[in-house]
């Protein structure tokens, strides 16, 4: 029944071929799911989102509406092979932007324009000359990939300030084998630890024994609560709200609880504007009295302009050329790429320095010609808010309909996350997350309408 | 005599007051749920055993419901107010309110335990078309409502509760 689809003939289908057949990482997968049927799958698939709901696996989008993380259980497959490039790629990156980071905080960085340092909103000055514990700025790594169909994957952007998914990618992998084990059938799949890693790191950023780790959420009424929650409680850590922090007498900081407040010596923290949820914590965190995971100061890589800098990060703290490649992307102030790209607006994605989650991406050629006017005119009035990227035709994936029964072709990339402790080590967790577009769009953030799927790096 | 131990599932995590405010209004939305739940089960039951039609019945709960501080506008709409609609003062919403809670200050069971009961209220056809069938949907919420205070009695006082991290544990094996 998958070898029906219609949506066989998309040339960059990672699946299937061009001419219907299967490709041969997926033939014992298709097999599986020829022999369950269509009525079987959609009964499991129901079970899988039921297991789901039970469960609250969510990504509110608004606090009222109990929403499940949509997601197709069939799994994106990555060959052991091309997984190890990417692996050795992430890696590579996340040292190059650490020590980056360092030298623009506590020495002198040479390799990204000043103007273009200090106009990024995330720079942050009251960290010169802060060393973090251990001298690691970013402990925690996000990173959009696209495939190119061919093995070769490209980077789309970095998330540096607080990376979310990392819980989707564990919890679709469980759900999905829990309801519908037969599809991993014939393959080996490369297993992870992320409690080992988490905990590993949080250990390896304080100095003394047993440290006493809290995750800060924003609420339960966030839009990530659910991760939240579950890291929290797999890594054995204390959950807190901002109004369960303050800073005690001693410049530490402290948490409100029953039976007795205690101290607190790393805060993993997965809200953005600290001294709004904790007034005094950035005083307490220049003092060395508490550690921040991810450290103050990392979101100046997560700047779109920065982005087109971190190959020569790489070439000049490392020495060697960067593992992966990256969207060619265009720095607007510059008089000549400005000309360029208003020429070519039909082929090309403009996004603001700052957006996340999908918000100030334009992808200009599926956008209306009024619209990308508009945009033309504020890129001239404003140059230096935007770049812009070439428009990647990536791939495509299956996704099943569970009312039709049918398997439909939408766009996918792939985030990974990755860990650095403080000796330096840096674990990438195989798989990551793979995220789907809506039917008709190639914008695949959840808060924007994606879905996501399991991802199984294959032996 | 079993010691009491906090209802985080892992014995060296505090109790936080922003979990305390939690584990407050938990139980205080899920004995919301339970109170609107006997109300409609009682004047149900009355109405089977005398016969009564669903209009009597509705307009019996318009009482009800009103006392509960809900105008109805249109009478025979209480058990659909009562059940799902009201913002405030439905089983559905007490019980979506009370899972939010839960998921700050609950185990993975107990999440689960509220999900199953609101899942009676979700399914197709589940608003009740007569008083025998408004009976026997709060028969089975107020069942599903006990089976959520099993949860929470045995993860309070008895058994080890299961965690994100046990569940994850057991995944990692297979």
């Amino acid at each position: 029944m998958l070898t029906d689809t219609s949506t066989a003939g998309h040339p960059l289908n990672e699946c299937l071929n061009p001419d219907g057949s299967v490709k041969p990482v997926y033939r014992n997968l298709v097999n599986a799911i020829d022999s369950l049927g269509v009525p079987e799958l959609q009964r499991r698939w129901g079970d899988a989102n039921h297991r789901a709901a039970l469960d609250a696996f969510t990504f509110m989008l608004d606090p009222r509406e109990f929403r499940t993380v949509p997601t197709d259980w069939m799994p994106r497959l990555i060959p052991e092979g091309e997984w190890d490039v990417i692996s050795r790629g992430v890696a590579q990156r996340l040292k190059a932007i650490n020590r980056f980071l360092l030298d623009l905080y506590c020495g002198e960085q040479e390799v990204v324009p000043p103007d273009v340092m200090y106009s990024c909103q995330y720079f942050n000055p009251e960290l010169l000359d802060y060393r973090p514990a251990r001298d690691v700025f970013v402990h925690i790594y996000g990173i959009d990939l696209v495939h190119m169909g061919d093995g070769r994957y490209v980077i789309l952007e970095d998330n540096l300030r607080i990376p979310s998914g990392i819980t989707y990618q564990m919890k679709s992998a469980e759900i999905g084998l829990g309801a519908i084990p037969e599809l991993a059938a014939g393959y080996d799949i490369i297993p992870y630890d992320i409690r080992a890693a988490y905990q590993e790191m949080f250990a390896s950023l304080c100095e003394k024994d047993s440290p006493v780790c809290v995750l800060l959420t924003d609420s339960k009424y966030g839009s990530a609560f659910f991760e939240h929650r579950y890291l929290s409680e797999l890594f054995g850590i204390t959950l807190v709200e901002g109004s369960d922090l303050y800073i005690g007498a001693n410049g530490r900081v402290w948490a409100r609880a029953m039976g007795g407040d205690f101290e607190v010596d790393l805060i993993y923290r997965r809200v953005e504007d600290l001294e709004l949820f904790v007034p005094g914590l950035t005083e307490a965190y220049l003092d060395h009295k508490v550690v921040l995971v991810n450290a103050m100061g990392t979101g100046a890589c997560d700047d779109k302009l920065v982005f087109l800098w971190v190959p020569d990060m790489i070439e000049h703290y490392l020495g060697e050329p960067a593992i992966l490649d990256q969207a060619v992307s265009y720095d607007l102030r510059s008089p000549a790429n400005r000309e360029y790209v208003l020429q070519n607006l039909d082929s090309l994605v403009l996004k603001t320095r700052q957006g996340y989650g999908g918000l100030g991406v334009f992808i200009l050629p599926d956008l209306d010609k009024g619209y990308r006017s508009r945009l033309a005119q504020q890129l001239i009035e404003q140059p230096q808010v935007f770049i812009a990227q070439e428009t990647l035709d990536f791939s495509q994936h299956l996704v099943f309909d569970e009312s039709s029964g049918e398997f439909e072709g939408r766009y996918v990339d792939l985030r990974v996350f990755a860990v650095q402790n403080g000796h330096g080590e840096v674990t990438v967790f195989p798989g990551g997350l793979t995220r789907v577009s809506e039917a008709n769009s190639r914008v695949t953030n959840n808060s924007s309408g994606g879905s996501c799927k399991p991802s199984w790096v294959v032996r | 005599m079993v010691e009491p131990r906090s209802i985080s599932v892992s014995s060296d995590r505090w109790l936080t007051d922003s979990r305390v405010y939690s584990l407050i209004w938990l139980g205080r939305w899920l004995e919301r749920a339970d109170n609107i739940a006997r109300v409609i089960n009682t004047f149900a039951r009355i109405a089977v055993e005398s016969g009564a039609d669903m209009l009597t019945l509705q307009q019996s709960l318009g009482n009800a419901a009103a006392i509960r501080g809900i105008r109805v506008e249109d009478a025979g709409q209480s058990l659909e107010m009562l059940l799902r609609y009201h913002e405030a003062s439905s089983i559905y919403h007490s019980l979506h309110t009370a899972r939010s809670n839960a998921t700050h200050v609950g185990t993975v069971e107990l999440i689960r335990a509220i999900s199953e009961t609101v899942m009676t209220l979700e399914r197709d056809g589940a608003m009740p078309a007569s008083p025998l069938e408004a009976l026997l949907l709060t028969n089975e919420i107020l069942e599903r409502l006990d089976a959520v205070y099993k949860v929470i009695d045995d993860s309070w006082f008895h058994q080890e509760a299961l965690s994100e991290e046990e569940v994850y544990r057991r995944f990692v094996q297979q």
